[in-house]
């Protein structure tokens, strides 16, 4: 009885080894819809060395590019250091006779004055009697005084010194000298021109030192008036005044990454002064098609391939544009008698290893980003190189298996498969090699010589690729 | 014939990161096989194949666990099992639920495939008959190798009471074999 049962078990087991019956065809699609739903955001939708890899590249970029302008603009600051400081050598030189002269300029004012005190004590006199040297001595007093006036900045670029008062004090001896130096206008002048941190007069009449040479602003450079024969006189308006614009002044010295590109003028890319867009670069658009052969893990591939997209490039000189481009590629290769190494990737519609030959259908997206170099061979012929990297955006790609038949059909059997996966890749080094003829002062027609290699492995089957072909491209646009 | 040779090194690496076509070509090697698990636990296609689904999707998210130790396709196996048998503790108004089979067996004519043409169709219709909790008691003894305390442990009954539907469903199905091969 025992034996009889074990026998049944036995058979209903072997029984159940013969079971050959699949589920429902789309139970895969319910599965994988599941997956999807269960996978965790980041990793659904962040392919992190897809997104890694670029980031690490325009990051050099824009580091390289920051770096070479800061190092552009502290060789400009040095040179108006340089350029300050040999002004404010001849300032001082100057402020120091100055303030021995006004010294001596004060004691006279005081002597006079006392003499004038004297003779209004005399006043009792009829005016006729007075002294014929009162109204030269007022004049005198006039002009000494005038020294004892904080003299404002007259640099000729940013300030506005009222000569005129000068001139009036000189021809105006009637006016009363407290109108015409005002001591509370002065205290504000005094303030104002300290906030500037200039030189300027105390109370007392005394020079000083309000700030230090290295917080004035490049305006502070301003011509000290000279004092001869009591007359306040202006020299050197020229030598000390340095224009704040005055590009003859700046370095072109280049440092950085970017050394390389010395012979070519860059764009000033320098984002701390006015001048941020270099006028003379010029936007390009292009359209682009191409057609190329591929070369797919060590097998040619005899059918031809293409490619069409849309490029912008930014002409930084005749010589030099910085490029990139979108495209559309349609990629088809075959694996004939496949390995198992060919299709261990591939995703196998059957356990089935009979399989002759393989399909693959690829369409996908790339993002070049490079530099277009030109050497002009005559005014409207260039000879040019652009090398490029390309990222991928590979879209859901198609694998056409054909089985082996034993039987001679005419069509043998066939299964397309489609995964709906979509893949980025930082995956490739391009470089054309061609020629720029323009056709016009806005158009211009380039055909190259096409060559593209993978630097990973791309696409579910991970095939490295090497494209070559040519591509034909319309340029067209002009000044943005 | 065991599909585990498909299963390398590499291929279980790919699993284990999640890799989306490694799971496909994974269930395109066992989703016949499994789904006959399912069959035997399941009273229609439909249940098995929402069982079967379950089970693959508990097998990929929790294969980064499998440490190679021992046959993957066993414990692929025991994922899958584990899975119908919540899918019928999720059932349980099924499970308690006894017919008697000898009523049935007398007052129904069984249509099933031919025995000797379609001998694994056949067998898992006749396991289908059961009733549903000695049908699980039968298939888990039986095709699984699981012992009777065991078995007691996941369904939660007596070892005593899994004995004796175990028993009983033994003989159920001798009595239809029997008749299946007489007609």
């Amino acid at each position: 009885m025992e034996e009889q049962n074990k026998n049944m078990e036995e058979f209903l087991r072997k029984a159940m080894d013969g079971f050959n019956e699949s589920p429902s065809d789309n139970l895969w699609d319910e599965i994988n819809d599941q997956l999807d739903a269960n996978e965790p955001f980041y990793k659904k939708y962040l392919n992190w060395k897809f997104i890694f890899i670029p980031l690490l590249i325009s990051g050099l970029f824009c580091g390289n590019v920051y770096w070479y302008s800061k190092s552009k603009l502290s060789t400009e600051q040095k040179h108006f250091i340089i350029q300050k400081d040999q002004a404010n050598k001849t300032n001082k030189e100057n402020s120091t006779n100055l303030n021995d002269d006004l010294v001596l300029s004060q004691l006279k004012v005081k002597a006079l004055e006392e003499e004038l005190l004297a003779l209004k004590n005399k006043i009792k006199t009829p005016e006729n009697k007075l002294p014929s040297n009162l109204n030269q001595i007022q004049t005198s007093l006039t002009k000494s005084a005038a020294k004892s006036y904080p003299i404002p900045p007259s640099n000729s670029f940013i300030t506005s010194f009222d000569r005129s008062s000068l001139e009036k004090s000189k021809t105006d001896d009637r006016q009363p000298k407290q109108k015409k130096f005002p001591f509370n206008s002065l205290n504000k002048n005094q303030n104002k021109i300290g906030s500037q941190g200039v030189s300027s007069f105390d109370k007392q009449g005394n020079l000083s030192e309000s700030e230090n040479e290295e917080s004035r602003p490049k305006q502070e450079i301003f011509e000290i008036p000279q004092i001869e024969k009591n007359k306040v006189v202006f020299k050197n308006d020229e030598s000390l005044g340095i224009k704040v614009n005055d590009v003859s002044l700046l370095t072109s010295k280049k440092s950085g990454l970017l050394s390389f590109l010395k012979p070519f003028k860059l764009p000033d890319l320098n984002l701390q002064r006015i001048p941020t867009i270099d006028k003379s670069g010029r936007f390009l658009f292009g359209l682009t098609i191409a057609t190329f052969f591929t070369h797919v893990n060590e097998k040619f591939e005899a059918i031809p391939n293409g490619k069409a997209g849309i490029n912008l490039e930014y002409q930084i000189n005749p010589s030099l544009s910085i490029a990139s481009s979108a495209n559309y590629n349609y990629l088809q290769y075959h694996i004939k008698n496949p390995s198992d190494a060919d299709l261990s990737n591939l995703p196998l519609p059957l356990p089935n290893e009979n399989i002759r030959e393989v399909e693959v259908r690829n369409s996908y997206f790339d993002f070049h980003l490079g530099l277009v170099i030109k050497k002009e061979l005559n005014p409207k012929f260039r000879l040019f190189v652009h090398p490029s990297l390309a990222w991928q955006f590979y879209l859901p790609q198609t694998f056409d298996y054909e089985f082996a038949s034993t039987t001679p059909l005419p069509n043998p059997p066939r299964i397309e498969v489609s995964p709906k996966r979509f893949f980025g890749y930082f995956g490739s080094l391009n470089v054309d090699l061609g020629f720029e003829k323009d056709l016009g002062s806005m158009f211009s027609y380039r055909l190259a010589v096409y060559t593209e290699k993978t630097f990973i492995p791309l696409g579910l089957e991970k095939a490295n690729y090497i494209n070559v072909g040519l591509k034909s491209t319309f340029i067209f646009g002009g000044t943005l | 014939m065991s599909l585990e040779k498909h299963i390398n090194k590499k291929f279980l690496k790919s699993l284990q990161k999640g890799d989306r076509m490694a799971q496909k070509k994974l269930f395109e090697l066992y989703k016949v096989k499994f789904y006959g698990v399912c069959r035997l636990y399941s009273k229609t296609k439909e249940d098995a194949e929402d069982q079967l689904q379950e089970g693959f999707i508990k097998i990929f998210k929790d294969i980064a666990k499998f440490k190679g130790q021992g046959s993957i396709e066993g414990w692929m196996r025991r994922v899958m099992v584990n899975c119908c048998l919540m899918h019928i503790r999720s059932n349980k108004n099924k499970l308690s639920t006894e017919i008697d089979l000898d009523s049935i067996a007398d007052a129904i004519e069984i249509k099933h495939p031919n025995l000797e043409k379609d001998r694994a169709n056949a067998v898992l219709y006749l396991i289908q008959q059961l009733p549903l909790i000695n049908q699980t008691i039968f298939n888990l003894r039986v095709m699984d190798g699981y012992k009777f305390n065991e078995i007691a442990k996941q369904l939660e009954l007596k070892e005593s009471t899994v004995r004796s539907h175990f028993l009983r469903a033994r003989k159920k199905l001798q009595v239809m074999l029997n008749k299946s091969l007489i007609e």
